[in-house]
């Protein structure tokens, strides 16, 4: 129970859970909580306002022995104490066979589904949780722990987060508290490389060469970026954080003028620690673009637009661009967002109009979740860096596009190799 | 005499087996089956081996955060290695090893892939946060 030699102050609940009072496995998670502070150094737990539940898909939970672990949880009475939401999963959980998952696959994830639920968890699967009701304030601590969720909550809200570990966050939701280290502290949130953006920014894939790029310079220093268009669009923002996740190893960056810390102390945190300065031109980006299209095959069989999960702006925005035209035959087209995405873009007849040219709109799911390989896709089309970095390296021959270049490769069946 | 070397208690419980080194750092979700306990990242050097019984002498971890269930389903299956010996240990192998109940040391302040050879027969204990050199095998 020491940090550091320092003992831990813990309340009622955390010396119940520890003493077993709820059995082996909430016991096990406590024990953890309290040796993930003492490697890292940290001294307290930190009270937080809200949790997203990692490892939710199927392979990552491990099959049966993740999910009958928490079962086991649920059976002895556990409940989640504060809001947990869960992050994107392997299926749609309505339309899996419009997909065509396998039954065995979708019924394995539907009982950790269920699972969660028991424990009290918020069934949004989904990458952003923030538009379904986890909006945090400047300061706050949460426990998120998908990359891209991560980076968003600190870069744009000013919370308070590490990539945390998924089990971290059971043990955080199950107590309400998580150890303070690394991005949960002052000093470690201070920018410490001034990325000076002159590359004209025209739209959303554009973000994502820029924070694909910038992401494995700065690796694990947190950049301040100056020069970013201040009405730039949320998914934009989302698209951003995401790409400079995926190369970079770094949960946070600040944008001059624009994200909330570096607003509230320009000085502090944009330019205190700043050791290095780089200069992004329209060059880098679209040697980035290039870079990231390195698929010879003109061939296309999947066409993905989601990663991260869609707003409902981009799901009109993807109405606008197919226009009622036909996606060609033999491809799929997926649209994912998160439930209640999907339920305002059905109302608002976006999805209806997805839908007539033969494309999918689908929740809680995406291309890197989902089992896409089982599923006999070999050609992707993507307008996500992100989705592009880890696709490729599952083997498939991925295009990165803007996402009128993927659509209009689904409605012609192969990629325009001239538009780049 | 057998050699004592001190580190930092990760995870409690003792354990023996035959050590299996690496310095090539492995991701668990995705690099190793957790079906067979076999090694399946075709870039490792270890690709094809089996990790199950032996004490693995690893680098710190690269990957996913998934590695974690990874940890406990292979313990789950029984095909864990009996005890892991890290350079230094991170957030996401310390609480594998915890919930799958492997002993595990790390932060010994010199290199344990440089120290320990493949084929030593190893005790680690990792409640005290040591590992004893029982036998040089062979």
């Amino acid at each position: 129970m020491t940090g550091r030699g320092v003992v831990m102050e813990l309340t009622a609940c955390e010396k119940a859970l520890l003493n077993g009072d709820y059995g082996q496995e909430a016991k096990q998670l406590m024990e953890v909580m309290l040796k993930v502070a003492e490697i890292n150094g940290a001294t307290e737990l930190v009270e937080v306002k809200n949790v997203q539940i990692g490892s939710t898909g199927i392979l990552a939970v491990g099959g049966e022995s993740g999910i009958n672990f928490l079962g086991r949880l649920a059976d002895a009475g556990i409940r989640f104490r504060i809001p947990a939401f869960t992050n994107t999963v392997s299926v749609d959980i309505n339309q899996w066979q419009r997909i065509g998952i396998p039954r065995e696959y979708a019924e394995a994830q539907l009982k950790g589904i269920e699972t969660w639920a028991r424990l009290g968890a918020i069934i949004n699967c989904s990458c952003m949780p923030f538009i379904c009701g986890a909006i945090p304030k400047l300061g706050d601590h949460v426990g998120y722990s998908d990359t891209a969720t991560v980076i968003f909550a600190n870069s744009y809200f000013g919370a308070r987060t590490n990539v945390e570990s998924d089990l971290l966050t059971l043990a955080a939701a199950i107590c309400g508290r998580i150890p303070s280290f690394g991005y949960h502290l002052d000093e470690n949130r201070l920018g410490q490389v001034l990325v000076n953006v002159k590359a004209k920014l025209r739209q959303e894939t554009d973000y994502d060469a820029l924070g694909y790029h910038v992401g494995r310079i700065v690796q694990d220093k947190v950049p301040v970026f100056r020069n970013l268009d201040e009405n730039m669009s949320t998914q934009a923002f989302m698209q951003l954080g995401s790409a400079l996740a995926s190369t970079g190893v770094v949960p946070l960056f600040h944008c001059l003028g624009i994200t909330p810390e570096v607003r509230q102390n320009p000085y502090l945190y944009g330019e205190k620690n700043v050791t290095a300065e780089i200069e992004v031109t329209d060059k880098e980006v679209r040697a980035t673009y290039r870079e990231l299209n390195t698929t010879t095959d003109p061939k296309i069989d999947l066409v993905f637009i989601g990663c991260p999960h869609c707003t409902v702006e981009k799901v009109k925005y993807v109405a606008d661009v197919l226009a009622d035209r036909k996606i060609c035959k033999g491809v799929e087209v997926w649209i994912s967002t998160p439930g209640v995405v999907r339920e305002l873009a059905l109302r608002s007849g976006d999805v209806q109009r997805i839908e007539r040219t033969g494309a999918k709109v689908l929740s809680d799911t995406c291309v890197v979740l989902a089992p896409t390989g089982v599923l006999g896709y070999r050609s992707l089309a993507t307008d996500s860096a992100k989705s592009r970095v880890y696709m490729s390296d599952f083997g498939l021959n991925v295009r990165f596009g803007t996402t009128e270049q993927c659509l209009e490769a689904a409605v012609k069946g192969y990629w325009e190799v001239n538009d780049v | 005499m057998s050699e004592l070397y001190k580190g930092r208690s990760i995870s409690e419980g003792i354990a023996e087996g035959e050590a299996l080194v690496t310095s090539q750092p492995l991701s668990f979700f995705g690099g190793v089956d957790p079906v067979s306990g076999i090694i399946m990242d075709r870039g490792h050097e270890l690709f094809g081996v089996k990790i199950a019984g032996k004490v693995l002498v690893m680098p710190p971890l690269k990957g996913s955060t998934a590695s974690t269930y990874t940890i406990f389903r292979l313990s789950e299956n029984r095909l864990a290695p009996n005890a892991i010996i890290i350079g230094k240990a991170d957030t996401i192998v310390t609480v594998g090893v915890i919930l799958g109940k492997i002993p595990a040391v790390d932060n010994f302040g010199f290199d344990p892939t440089m120290r320990f050879k493949t084929g030593e027969k190893l005790r680690v204990n990792g409640s005290e946060g040591t590992v004893e050199i029982v036998s040089k095998g062979g």
